[in-house]
């Protein structure tokens, strides 16, 4: 036998080629995982999957009333105030989801990390793709509604060429909820102060990312717009909604400062993550 | 023959008490260590790994869980880790099966390592056996094609064929772990560590379980073994590692590992001089002072073998002269039925005594089923009345295995508490 030793000490080095041919050798397991997800949450439900239809169209109408019809935010005049919010919850919903679900990582599975080693990163991959999964549903539901607005109620949105980035915003989305979700899974095994953090954290976030307004509604002069621009989200959901309705904030520039940011931090999230998968058991 | 695993000075350090503030300290006294590129200073602390309180001498609170453990196995053998509860085993499995890293040293291995540390891992209850097959395997390494190719292999083994699609939370606990363990006696690891998981399903079961598991022992495959029951451990392995506060005491033949195991079970504190709480009925006339259960070959211990007779040496201590003076002794299963009795009047008399230490010593054949069961001792006079009485003042410990018989006895047995020799005779 050739001396090919596998070694399990204490920190060993970050090897991101080896973390990547470990997730391939048991891309299968990624698959059952997010058959799993998928088939164990609407289990002993009667509307099924259709919750996930509800959801969205609860959010957009409270959305209709509150920001439309209260504040009188406006929205663009080429699509239906409600298919313009069901277009920002969708891909709000998909990150948050992903987010949600990624930083629970280790605390939600550790009965099972605690008596098999597996690649432990296949996991928050099925919550990916098991958010993608969401992610279409509600998708389609958006598109029904935007098509229903367009031939029934004359509503003149236009679809433009940059709906072709569109699998790029949602890989970005992807992306950054995964790296994120990865810091904060690797914090909460020693600490769980974080989660409480996340619990409300993601709901503001929401509202320090276009989704309820158009982002040109801010101006430019307050402090909130650079906040804004600051947030890695904008550009990629404002890109979304420049690419249904022609209308909004589509910057290169911005989507390749946020695509940086991004890859940032989901290094950063793979590295930590790496790093406390070998010895999460002794403190969770 | 190659070496495929090999352990280089494994130590694991623990944390006792909470995770708190005070971690977050350690945390920081930890990083700047690092920043100064100085080693981890905790590591230069903690204590053996005891649960007597009274004999760690340290109050740290930190514990070695394990301390220095080296042992290289070669491939194809069968060995079996074994000690008392908190000896480390667990700990070593854990860092064997790469669920958590060992502080000092590391572990070597070669080739594919599947590991069991339960049965049924990863189960989901809603999901139908069959889904549960195919998720169950993939976390244990296999692909989703070697699955599907062994599918009807685990179905049969595990016999639930009719459930298959139905959600194992519909499952009786047994029909859960036959397929739970049908899917893992189907891997096809270089490597196999296994953790007590022959503890379930009822005796067929069981025997099946550890029929495949020779069976995978033969086929040339290494694989780790841990377990309290000394039976499947001697019919399953040929080389024994005994553990003993988180250090390895004895490596060597299977044999000779569980009598070295054995050994260390014996020093308990039932063995040794009476205290005054122990006694329900005294007169303050007559003390048993020590007493001590012997095997046959009258080495201390609570352990005994199956079939092994057994000796129980008492010294007591008369204040005053006694005539016609008995003594009794009886066997209580652990369930709390008397199961034995004796006198020393069934096979002579009442016995007269003068004050002073006598030393008092019970021959018992031992029939008793193996299981856990306890000693009451007394001394009383011809009139009823008693002078000392001690209840449940040893444990014996009667084995499943015998001391010759290489083979092993069925494990866990219930079956009544006695085996008596019997001779039968059968005609048509």
């Amino acid at each position: 036998m050739v001396d090919n030793w596998n070694v399990v000490e204490k920190g060993n080095p970050f090897n991101l080629k080896k973390i990547i041919k470990d997730l391939v050798d048991y891309r299968d397991l990624i698959f059952l995982f997010f058959k799993r997800d998928i088939k164990s949450s609407y289990q002993q439900t009667i509307l099924g999957p259709l919750w996930l239809i509800i959801q969205p169209v609860f959010t957009s109408i409270v959305f209709t009333i509150v920001f439309g019809n209260i504040a009188k935010i406006p929205t663009p005049a080429n699509i239906s105030p409600f298919a313009f919010y069901l277009l920002g919850l969708s891909f709000w919903n998909y990150f948050a989801e992903c987010f949600n679900k990624i930083s629970g990582t280790f605390v939600t599975n550790s009965s099972v990390f605690g008596k098999v080693y597996f690649p432990r990163l296949t996991v928050p991959l099925s919550v990916l793709l098991s958010g993608l999964f969401k992610f279409s549903i509600q998708f389609v539901l958006f598109l029904t509604v935007y098509f229903y607005g367009i031939f029934f109620h004359g509503y003149n949105a236009q679809i433009n060429l940059s709906i072709l980035l569109l699998p790029v915003y949602l890989l970005l989305l992807s992306l950054f909820g995964l790296g994120l979700g990865l810091i904060v899974s690797s914090f909460t095994t020693k600490y769980r102060d974080l989660t409480m953090l996340v619990a409300f954290g993601v709901q503001l976030l929401m509202y320090a990312t276009p989704i309820a307004y158009p982002f040109f509604t801010i101006s430019y002069t307050s402090v909130f717009y650079k906040i804004l621009l600051w947030n890695p989200l904008t550009g990629i959901i404002e890109g979304c909604k420049y690419a249904f309705t022609s209308n909004g904030l589509f910057s290169l520039k911005l989507i390749a400062a946020d695509t940086i940011c991004i890859l940032l931090i989901l290094i950063l999230g793979v590295y930590i993550f790496s790093q406390v998968e070998k010895k999460f058991m002794d403190t969770v | 023959m190659s070496l495929v695993i090999k352990a280089e000075n494994i130590s694991k350090q623990y944390r006792l008490g909470a995770v708190g503030m005070s971690n977050l300290t350690d945390d920081v006294q930890r990083l700047i260590a690092r920043i100064r590129g100085k080693e981890d200073p905790f590591l230069k602390v903690g204590d053996e790994n005891s649960r007597d309180k009274a004999a760690s001498a340290g109050d740290s609170k930190f514990v070695w869980a394990l301390r220095d453990i080296n042992f290289e196995i070669n491939q194809g053998e069968v060995v079996g880790i074994i000690g008392k509860n908190g000896a480390g085993k667990s700990t070593l499995l854990k860092i064997l099966s790469r669920v958590t890293e060992p502080s000092i040293g590391r572990l070597k291995y070669k080739g594919r390592l599947a590991s069991l540390l339960e049965v049924g891992t990863g189960f989901h209850p809603d999901l139908s056996g069959r889904d549960n097959v195919f998720l169950n395997g993939a976390i244990l390494g296999m692909k989703k094609q070697e699955i599907a190719k062994k599918f009807d292999e685990i179905i049969e083994f595990s016999g639930v064929a009719k459930y298959i699609d139905t959600p194992v939370k519909r499952y009786s606990s047994g029909m859960y772990v036959r397929l739970a363990f049908a899917v893992a006696a189907h891997l096809d690891p270089d490597i196999l560590v296994i953790d007590e998981v022959l503890a379930v399903g009822d005796i067929e079961f069981q025997e099946k379980c550890l029929g495949k598991m020779k069976d995978v022992a033969g086929e040339g495959r290494t694989v780790l073994f841990v377990s309290h029951n000394m039976a499947s451990i001697k019919s399953l392995c040929k080389r024994g590692i005994v553990m003993q506060k988180g250090t390895v005491t004895f490596d060597g033949n299977i044999s000779d590992s569980i009598s070295n195991y054995l050994a260390g079970l014996n020093t308990g504190a039932n063995n040794g001089t009476i205290e005054t709480f122990h006694r329900t009925i005294n007169t303050g006339k007559v003390f048993f002072k020590t007493v001590e259960v012997k095997n046959e070959e009258f080495l201390n211990g609570n352990s005994i073998y199956f079939n092994h007779n057994l000796k129980i040496a008492c010294q007591v201590e008369f204040l005053t002269d006694f005539e016609n003076v008995l003594f009794d002794a009886r066997i209580i299963s652990a369930d709390g039925i008397e199961v034995l009795h004796t006198m020393n009047i069934y096979d002579g008399s009442f016995v007269n005594i003068q004050k002073g230490m006598i030393s008092l010593n019970i021959e018992l054949e031992n029939k008793l089923q193996p299981g856990k069961y306890f000693v009451n001792l007394g001394a009383h006079l011809s009139d009823g009345l008693t002078l000392d009485y001690l209840e449940h003042i040893l444990e014996l410990n009667i084995l499943n295995v015998g001391k010759d018989n290489e083979k092993g006895l069925i494990y866990d047995f219930k079956l009544g508490y006695y085996r008596p020799n019997t001779t039968w005779k059968i005609t048509q």
